[in-house]
C-alpha cells in the first residue's frame, strides 16, 4: 500500500446560525479524507486497505475495508464526530469537541481481535476538538481546533511531549485561532488558521484566512502569511509548493457562489505572498474539501443544501500545475469526506449512505453489510 | 433581554380568582335548600370526580373495566421515592427513560409509541413544552396530585382524540372534604419534600382548598467517571455530580362554588417553577449551566345540574396556561454548544387559552354519548439573547364518542375528532434559523379527522369482559417543530402529520370470590411520517422519517390471596420495529423500545400496623438511538417501604429504592444515575 497520499481536506469559516453548522459538516468532511500528513514513518504492509468512519450524527462506528475491497462486518464504536487519520502504518481516531480523545489503533488486529486492537487512547482537555495530525517520526503534531494551542505528542503513548501557544492569532474577542488543517513537510509544520468570530445569534465574522509556519522540530514560528481570501480550508503540498484551498463566505442558500472571493491559492513562502491561483468563479464556488496526489487535485464544490439538509456539491479535478479544471459527472455529495490512492478516488456519499469510487473513468459502489452507518470521513493506508 | 414577570402575573391572577370567588359567592346566595356539605352534593357530581385527601396505605391501582385505562391514587407513591416517570413505567405497556436524579428530564412511551406522541395533562389541561419535545415529567410533582388517569390507547373524546398515543392525565387535590394533611420527607443527597394541602368551607356554598408543596435535591452521588476513553480503564476514577442542584415550589387553590340553580362553578390557579443546574454529561460537568421553567395555570368551569332526569349534563370553562422554559450556560466554564464568551441565555415562553363546551348525555339506557368543542389559542415567543420571534397557532377541535348497548353482553361504541388547525407567523415574516430563509406565511394544514370503533363485550356481572377497538388517529407538527428557533435546532415548516392505525384486543378477568383479577391486552400499531429529531449538520432537525410497527401484549393479576397480602404482577412482551426505507435503521429496535420488562409488587399487612411493600422490576436490553448501537442494559431494580400507622391520620414510611446499587449507562449516554437511594417521610392528616 502506498502511503503519505497528499490527502488534504478543507474546513470553512461561518457566517450565521446555519452556516456555522454547515461549516462544521463540512470542515469535518473535509477533515475526514485527511489520512495522512507529512513526514511518514517506514514503509508498512497493512493488512486492511483502509477504513471508513460512519456517523448518523448519534453514534459513530470505525469500520475497514478488507483486501476483496468490502466494508468490514464488524465494528468498534466512537464519539459520532471523529476523524481517522493514518501514517501508513497505524491508524488514529480523534474524537473530537464534546469527546476529546485520541486513540491509536493496530489496524491489523482489527478484524481478528476487535477493541484489543487499540494501543492507547489518551484524553486531552475538554472541548480541545483535535481536528488534524501531522507526523514527524515517532511524534505528531496535533491540531486542536477549539483550543488556543497545538500540541506534540508521542505516538508511542499518546503524552504530550510539546505545546505551542496559538491564542495570539485568534480574532477579536476569541481564545481560539481555529486551526483548520496541519501539514508537515521537511521539517517544516505550517498550520492553517480561519480565525472567525460569532456573535450570541451565531452570526459569524472572519477576517482573511492565515497560514503560520513553524520548524516542526522546536515549535518556533518561522512566519506568517495572510491569505487573499477568507475561511480557508485544505492545505497541500506538492514538491515543496503550498496551496490552499477556501471556502469563502456562504451565500444565502448556504451554499457558494462562483466568484473570485475563494479559490486555491498558492503561496509563495519566500516571498510571504499567497494569489488566488485558480479561482471560485472558474471553479463554480468555494472548495468544501480537496484531496490531492501528485499534482492532480479532487475538489468538491459547496453548492448548498436542500430541503432535508442534504449537501449539494460538485466534484471537480484540478491540475495543479496546468490549472485545468474538469467536471466529474455523477457525484453531487462528497460530505462523507474524500481519500484518493494510486489514481483511485474514495468518495463517501452521505446522500447514498455509500462509499463510491472513481477511477477516472467509471463509479463503483464499494460493498458494504446492512446497517453500516453513513460514511463521514476515509482514511487510506 | 426579555423577561416575564412572572410572579407580577401569579399575583394578577390570585386577585382575579379572589375576585371571582367573591363574585361568585356574592352573586349566589345560599338557596334555602343548599345542603351543608359540600361533598354531599359532590357525590352525585356526573361531570368531575373529585378524589379525596385522605392518609392511606392501600394498593394505590384501581382496577377498572376498560383494561387500557388505569388510575392511579396517591397511596401508589407517598412514602414510596417515586418520580412521576417511575410511577408510569410500572404499569404494563409504559417504559419509562430517566437522565439523573430529581429533577432531571423524565419521560415515558406508552405501547411503544413514543414520549413525544404522548398527551400528558394537568386537570385535564395539556402541558406545553416550549421546545415542542415530550413534557419533561420530572417537573411533575406527585405530591401535588390526588391521582392518575392513564389512557393507554386512546385520548378521549374530552381531550380531544388527537394524538397518536395515549394519554395520562394528573387530577391535581382539590376541593372535597373537609381537613388536610401535611407531608414531610428526606432522603440522602440532601434531598426534601414538603407538602401541604387544606380544605375548608367558606360559606355554607363554597369549599376552599390550597396546597404547596416543595421539593430539592443536591443530587451530589457518586459516580465512576471514565473520562470520556471507553478503551482506557486506567484514567476512571470516581467523582461527584456537580450543578445538579434541583427546586422546585408549586402551589394551587382552587374555588368550588354551589350555585341556587343547582350548578356548580370551579376556579382553580395553579403555579409552579423549577430551577436545576444543567449538570452536563459524565466527563464533561458544567459549573454554570442551568434551567428554568415557570408555568401557572387558571381555569374556570361551570358544571350544570342534570336535565331531563340527569339525561343530560353540560359543563363550560374557560383554562388560560402559560409556560416560560429558560435554559442558560457560560461556555468559557461549562464548555456546552459553541465556543462563545457571552453568557448565553435562551429559551420560549407558551401561552395557551383554551375555551370549551362539553355535553354528556344518556339515552334509553342503552345509548350514551359526549361531545366537546374547544378553541385553542397558542402563542409562542422567545426568550433570552435569541432575536424575537413570534408564533400563533389557532386550534379548533371537535371531539365526541358515542356508545350503544346492543345486548346485555355486548356494545358499539365509536369516538372521533375533527381537527382544524391554523398557524400564523408573526408579522407575516419568519426568518428560519437556516441561512436565510425567510417565510411570508404559515404553511397551510391539513384537516385532520381521528376515529375509532370499538366493541365491548360482558358487563359488570359476569367474571370476563373485554374490549376490541380499531383507530386511525393522526397529529400535528408542534409549533416548535415548525418554525421553532433554538441554538442547536433546525425547524422544518414541510413537515407533515403523524399517522397511526392502531389495534386493540383487552380482556378482564375476574377470579369468583373477588379476590384476583387478571387483564391482558394485545395491540399493534403501525406508525407512518412519524417526526424524529435527527442530527443534521450537527444540529438537531424534525424530519418525517420514520415507519414503524409495534406489536405486543401485556398482562397484569392483582391479587389479595389472604387478608395480609396484596399482589401485583405485571409483565409486557413488545416486538418494535423501524420499518423505514433506511438501511441503517430498517427492522431495527425503535428507540427506548425493551423486549419485555416485569414488574412484581408484594405488600404485607403486618401487626401494629405496620406494612411492608417490596417491588421488583426488570427489563431487557434497549437502545437509545435508532441505529441500535446505543444500548442500555438489561436491568433490574428493587425498591422496600416500610411504613407505620401509629395514628389513624399519621403515616410514617421509610423506603430504599435501587437496593442493589445499579448504575446502568451506556458510555456514549452519559448521563449519570443515582445510585442506592433513601428517604424517610411522615405523612399527617387533619
Amino acid at each position: 500500500m502506498n502511503k503519505m497520499k497528499k490527502n488534504v481536506i478543507a474546513s470553512v469559516a461561518k457566517q450565521s446560525f446555519a452556516a456555522l453548522s454547515i461549516a462544521s459538516l463540512v470542515f469535518m468532511t473535509a477533515c475526514g479524507d485527511d489520512s495522512s500528513s507529512s513526514s511518514a514513518p517506514e514503509e508498512v504492509e497493512v493488512s486492511v486497505a483502509g477504513v471508513v468512519f460512519g456517523s448518523d450524527y448519534k453514534t459513530g462506528e470505525l469500520r475497514w475495508i478488507d483486501k476483496d475491497g468490502e466494508i468490514s462486518k464488524k465494528s468498534l464504536s466512537f464519539h459520532q464526530d471523529s476523524k481517522v487519520v493514518t501514517n501508513g502504518a497505524d491508524l488514529y481516531v480523534l474524537e473530537r469537541k464534546g469527546a476529546d480523545n485520541i486513540t491509536k489503533i493496530d489496524p491489523d488486529k482489527l478484524e481478528s481481535e476487535g477493541k484489543k486492537a487499540v494501543v492507547w487512547q489518551v484524553s486531552l482537555d475538554d472541548d480541545a476538538n483535535p481536528t488534524d495530525m501531522a507526523f514527524d517520526g515517532d511524534q505528531a503534531w496535533v491540531a486542536l481546533q477549539n483550543a488556543d494551542s497545538l500540541v506534540k505528542i508521542s505516538t508511542k503513548d499518546g503524552k504530550v511531549k510539546k505545546s505551542i501557544k496559538t491564542g495570539k492569532f485568534a480574532y477579536e474577542g476569541e481564545n481560539s485561532p481555529y486551526v483548520a488543517d496541519i501539514e508537515l513537510d521537511d521539517g517544516t509544520l505550517y498550520v492553517l488558521f480561519q480565525r472567525y468570530t460569532m456573535d450570541e445569534n451565531w452570526v459569524t465574522t472572519y477576517p482573511k484566512g492565515l497560514l503560520a509556519i513553524y520548524d516542526a522540530s522546536s515549535g518556533d514560528l518561522k512566519d506568517t502569511i495572510q491569505l487573499k481570501t477568507k475561511n480557508p480550508s485544505t492545505i497541500a503540498i506538492v514538491d515543496g509548493e503550498v496551496y490552499v484551498a477556501t471556502h469563502g463566505e456562504y451565500n444565502a442558500a448556504s451554499g457558494t457562489d462562483a466568484d473570485s472571493k475563494r479559490g486555491i491559492e498558492k503561496v509563495n513562502v519566500s516571498k510571504k505572498k499567497s494569489e488566488v491561483m485558480i479561482s471560485g468563479e472558474k471553479l463554480g464556488g468555494g472548495v468544501a474539501s480537496m484531496v490531492v496526489e501528485d499534482e492532480i487535485a479532487y475538489v468538491a464544490i459547496n453548492l448548498g443544501y436542500d430541503e432535508n439538509y442534504a449537501a449539494v456539491q460538485s466534484l471537480k479535478k484540478v491540475n495543479l500545475s496546468s490549472k485545468k479544471v474538469e467536471d466529474i459527472d455523477g457525484f453531487t455529495d462528497m460530505s462523507g469526506s474524500m481519500a484518493i490512492d494510486d489514481g483511485l478516488l474514495y468518495v463517501g456519499d452521505r446522500g447514498a449512505s455509500a462509499v463510491v469510487t472513481w477511477n477516472g473513468k467509471k463509479k463503483n459502489t464499494i460493498k458494504q453489510p446492512k446497517g453500516a452507518l453513513p460514511p463521514y470521513n476515509i482514511a487510506l493506508f | 433581554m426579555r423577561k416575564t414577570s412572572f410572579f407580577k402575573a401569579a399575583c394578577v391572577a390570585a386577585f382575579w380568582c379572589c375576585a371571582l370567588a367573591w363574585a361568585g359567592s356574592a352573586a349566589v346566595p345560599p338557596s334555602e335548600g343548599s345542603p351543608e356539605d359540600v361533598s354531599i352534593v359532590s357525590a352525585n357530581d356526573p361531570v368531575q370526580d373529585l378524589g379525596s385527601s385522605d392518609v392511606v396505605s392501600a394498593t394505590g391501582y384501581l382496577p377498572a373495566q376498560d383494561v387500557s385505562y388505569t388510575e392511579i391514587n396517591s397511596s401508589a407513591w407517598e412514602g414510596k421515592s417515586l418520580t412521576a416517570a417511575d410511577l408510569l413505567s410500572t404499569l404494563p405497556g409504559i417504559q419509562a427513560y430517566k437522565q439523573g436524579g430529581l429533577g432531571s428530564f423524565q419521560s415515558v412511551s406508552i405501547r411503544g409509541i413514543a414520549a413525544r406522541n404522548i398527551l400528558i395533562c394537568v386537570d385535564g389541561v395539556p402541558l406545553n413544552d416550549a421546545s415542542g419535545g415530550a413534557v419533561n415529567l420530572a417537573s411533575i410533582d406527585l405530591n401535588q396530585m390526588e391521582k392518575v388517569e392513564v389512557f393507554k390507547g386512546n385520548v378521549p373524546a374530552k381531550f380531544g382524540v388527537t394524538g397518536l398515543g395515549g394519554a395520562v392525565n394528573f387530577v391535581t387535590k382539590n376541593a372535597v372534604k373537609r381537613g388536610g394533611r401535611v407531608l414531610l420527607a428526606y432522603g440522602n443527597h440532601n434531598t426534601w419534600e414538603g407538602a401541604f394541602q387544606v380544605s375548608s368551607p367558606v360559606t355554607d356554598s363554597i369549599m376552599f382548598a390550597s396546597s404547596f408543596a416543595t421539593r430539592h435535591s443536591d443530587n451530589d452521588y457518586e459516580y465512576t467517571n471514565r473520562n470520556g476513553t471507553q478503551y482506557n480503564d486506567d484514567d476512571d476514577f470516581t467523582a461527584t455530580r456537580q450543578n445538579a442542584e434541583y427546586t422546585d415550589v408549586s402551589g394551587n387553590a382552587q374555588f368550588r362554588m354551589l350555585h341556587g340553580n343547582g350548578s356548580f362553578s370551579t376556579l382553580s390557579v395553579t403555579a409552579t417553577r423549577f430551577e436545576g443546574g444543567n449538570p452536563g454529561k459524565e466527563e464533561q460537568q458544567t459549573v454554570v449551566a442551568d434551567f428554568v421553567g415557570e408555568s401557572a395555570l387558571i381555569r374556570y368551569g361551570l358544571e350544570s345540574p342534570g336535565f331531563f332526569d340527569d339525561a343530560l349534563f353540560l359543563y363550560g370553562g374557560i383554562s388560560y396556561r402559560f409556560d416560560k422554559n429558560v435554559s442558560s450556560s457560560y461556555y468559557p466554564l461549562d464548555h456546552l454548544g459553541y465556543s462563545s464568551n457571552e453568557f448565553l441565555e435562551y429559551g420560549a415562553a407558551v401561552y395557551k387559552l383554551v375555551p370549551e363546551v362539553s355535553a354528556e348525555w344518556t339515552l334509553w339506557n342503552r345509548l350514551k354519548g359526549a361531545a366537546r368543542l374547544a378553541a385553542e389559542w397558542e402563542r409562542a415567543e422567545a426568550r433570552g439573547v435569541s432575536k424575537d420571534w413570534a408564533l400563533d397557532r389557532l386550534n379548533l377541535v371537535s371531539s365526541g364518542d358515542l356508545y350503544y348497548q346492543l345486548f346485555k353482553y355486548a356494545g358499539l361504541g365509536g369516538e372521533g375528532s375533527v381537527h382544524f388547525l391554523k398557524d400564523r407567523l408573526d408579522e407575516g415574516t419568519f426568518v428560519l434559523p437556516t441561512g436565510g430563509r425567510t417565510l411570508d406565511e404559515a404553511e397551510d394544514r391539513d384537516l385532520t379527522l381521528s376515529g375509532r370503533a370499538y366493541t365491548r363485550l360482558g358487563n359488570s356481572e359476569i367474571p370476563v369482559t373485554g374490549e376490541v377497538s380499531l383507530g386511525r388517529f393522526y397529529q400535528q407538527p408542534a409549533l416548535m417543530e415548525l418554525y421553532g428557533t433554538f441554538p442547536g435546532a433546525l425547524s422544518n415548516p414541510k413537515l407533515k402529520r403523524e399517522k397511526a392505525t392502531k389495534f386493540e384486543a383487552s380482556g378482564l378477568f375476574k377470579v369468583p370470590g373477588g379476590h384476583t383479577s387478571l387483564r391482558a391486552a394485545y395491540f399493534e400499531s403501525h406508525i407512518e411520517d412519524g417526526i424524529c429529531w435527527v442530527i443534521v449538520v450537527e444540529h438537531l432537525h424534525a424530519e418525517n422519517i420514520a415507519r414503524s410497527r409495534v406489536r405486543g401484549a401485556e398482562f397484569e393479576l392483582n391479587s389479595t390471596p389472604a387478608k395480609f397480602l396484596d399482589v401485583v404482577l405485571r409483565a409486557t412482551f413488545q416486538k418494535t420495529e423501524d420499518r423505514s426505507k433506511s438501511d441503517t435503521y430498517n427492522g431495527n429496535k425503535l428507540p427506548g423500545e425493551p423486549d419485555c420488562s416485569y414488574f412484581a409488587e408484594a405488600t404485607l399487612h403486618l401487626p401494629l400496623h405496620l406494612d411492608l411493600m417490596w417491588a421488583s422490576e426488570w427489563r431487557s436490553i434497549m437502545y437509545s438511538d435508532r441505529a441500535n448501537r446505543m444500548d442500555q442494559p438489561a436491568v433490574a431494580n428493587h425498591r422496600a417501604v416500610l411504613s407505620y400507622l401509629p395514628f389513624e391520620k399519621t403515616r410514617l414510611a421509610f423506603s430504599v429504592d435501587n437496593i442493589t446499587d445499579e448504575q446502568y449507562r451506556n458510555f456514549y449516554t452519559p448521563f449519570p444515575m443515582p445510585g442506592r437511594e433513601y428517604k424517610f417521610t411522615i405523612i399527617q392528616g387533619f
